[in-house]
């Protein structure tokens, strides 16, 4: 395995190692892009959100590597990802990113686009949720913790009561999403 | 459809389930159409979970982030022939560069080597209390692995809510007191925030006391470099103030850095500038004497979050300073009724 794919890969951890690794390999290269566009710091730091965001979920969702030389991958999300943030704002100037020739761009998209457009509106349904139902949400669902120890951690009798309890928290969840 | 078979779902997804339990459920339940639509729903939800979790803990971690505006960035595969023409350049820069380090190398060296013969017994002198600060830092460490860790709170409401630095969370057992007990009580973390680093507890004990009002207050203030800062801080009955200038800070951190002029366990300390204003709590002392300080703002966001949550109590933020025409003394002898000790045994 590559250094560079497992620089890619280690995000899976989010720790702060892992991030570390990531920046200090892409993070100049994201700098100089958002530079060559006129971009601020701040859109520099939306643009490495996003683009640490997609790749995260990439290597979650076991979704494959191997097409693509992780170079152009990276580089190439961070096109798209600044391209998109720049949608978002049409009266900044718009970026000129198409005096570079980046590879591939047809073909590789935002696969996590579908998940954080409505991230607002989610983060204000959990945040609604309460204790312990977001602890129980996180541990769960991100940090992907054991269900023993996150019974433990709530102070529940047995898993089976985290098993109800989270099952009614999450169709709190979609309820309220559907509302 | 019954919340086991939900909770059969929810754990096929979350891959908690055995190959053996897997092919059962394929068998039956996954084939019906209202289970498709079940999966869809609670993965799609996961799913953001996942997101909205990952996405706030990069953000926080970038937001630290800085543009390094004099430093060439690496060549990527993006990068036009323009820029390869100026490795060219580089290559002459780095050499240049090598020549000036030895030189520069070969003059300090020198320079001590020499100052090392003149002295030698002021040079063994050296040597000898660098060993001495490395035996006591060790010996510091050592001692609070076996006392367990001081932790200090600070009031933030009169029904005893008191706030502290997350890492008390890697203690277990922690009991704690203030001036008002007799007796050291079992703590309860009420809240926790590891990215904003401050966690809030109480005492595990319901018939305590209202606190008298809060004479302090907490800054909304996000930048402070170059400003006094005084820690108040306390293990025991006594309190103890310490002062430091903030070395390292920017408008957009969570935390800053300031340099202390004396040593001494400062972990959770109350940091106040100097109008009285409460603008943070201290993590643990470095060695080189710096500390570093998570600042109040990050605590109303805290308290923003904890009072949308119906299950903890209503936290109203001081909003009144008494403090800011009273000399340090006074301020410490008002603060002593609000401060309470932690150990992990």
């Amino acid at each position: 395995m590559s250094d560079d794919l497992k620089t890619v890969l280690d995000l899976k951890k989010l720790d702060s190692k892992s991030l570390d690794n990531f920046i200090s390999r892409y993070g100049k290269s994201v700098q100089k892009l958002i530079q060559q566009n006129n971009g601020s710091e701040e859109l520099y730091r939306k643009v490495l959100t996003d683009l640490i965001s997609e790749l995260y979920f990439r290597v979650r969702n076991d979704i494959s590597f191997e097409n693509y030389s992780i170079d152009i991958l990276v580089n190439t999300l961070a096109i798209l990802t600044l391209k998109n943030a720049m949608n978002k704002k049409p009266k900044e100037r718009k970026p000129i990113i198409l005096t570079q020739d980046y590879y591939e761009r047809g073909k590789i998209r935002l696969e996590s686009l579908g998940s954080f457009k409505n991230e607002e509106e989610c983060m204000r349904i959990i945040k609604g949720i309460g204790e312990p139902g977001r602890t129980i949400l996180r541990l769960s669902f991100f940090d992907k913790e054991e269900d023993a120890s996150i019974a433990k951690h709530i102070h529940f009798e047995s898993e089976e009561q985290l098993k109800i309890r989270r099952l009614k928290v999450l169709d709190r969840c979609i309820e309220s999403t559907s509302k | 459809m019954t919340d086991q078979e939900k909770i059969a779902i929810i754990d096929y997804l979350t891959g908690k389930l055995s190959l053996e339990e897997v092919n059962k459920l394929s068998d039956g339940l996954l084939e019906r159409q209202e289970s498709v639509e079940m999966m869809a729903a609670y993965s799609s939800m996961i799913e953001q979970i996942d997101t909205i979790y990952a996405r706030k803990k990069i953000k926080s971690w970038v937001e630290k982030i800085h543009f390094t505006a004099d430093e060439e960035p690496e060549i990527s595969p993006l990068i036009g022939k323009k820029e390869l023409m100026n490795t060219k350049f580089n290559w002459l820069h780095y050499l240049v560069m090598f020549v000036i380090s030895i030189i520069t190398s070969f003059l300090v060296f020198t320079f001590l080597f020499k100052e090392d013969i003149r002295e030698p017994e002021k040079a063994i002198e050296d040597n000898q209390e660098k060993k001495e600060a490395v035996v006591e830092d060790n010996k510091i460490e050592m001692d609070e692995e076996k006392k367990g860790v001081d932790i200090m709170g600070i009031a933030l409401n009169r029904t005893g809510f008191y706030l502290l630095p997350y890492s008390v969370n890697s203690h277990t057992g922690v009991f704690g007191s203030n001036q008002r007990m007799t007796n050291n009580l079992p703590l309860t973390i009420v809240w926790d925030d590891k990215e904003m680093g401050l966690a809030v507890a109480t005492f595990a004990d319901e018939n305590l006391d209202k606190l008298p009002a809060l004479p302090y207050r907490f800054s909304k203030e996000d930048y402070f470099l170059g400003e006094e800062m005084f820690f108040v801080f306390s293990s025991t009955s006594e309190i103890k103030i310490n002062s430091g200038f903030v070395i390292e800070d920017s408008p957009s951190a969570p935390t800053m850095k300031v340099h202390l002029n004396l040593k001494g366990s400062v972990y959770g300390a109350v940091v106040m500038n100097n109008a009285g204003v409460i603008v943070g709590i201290s993590e643990k002392q470095n060695k080189d004497g710096s500390v570093r300080v998570v600042k109040s703002k990050e605590l109303y966001q805290m308290v923003a979050e904890m009072n949308l949550d119906k299950g903890v109590d209503y936290i109203s933020m001081p909003s009144q300073n008494y403090f800011k025409t009273k000399s340090n003394a006074e301020r410490i002898e008002s603060l002593k009724p609000f401060i309470a000790w932690f150990n992990s045994k």
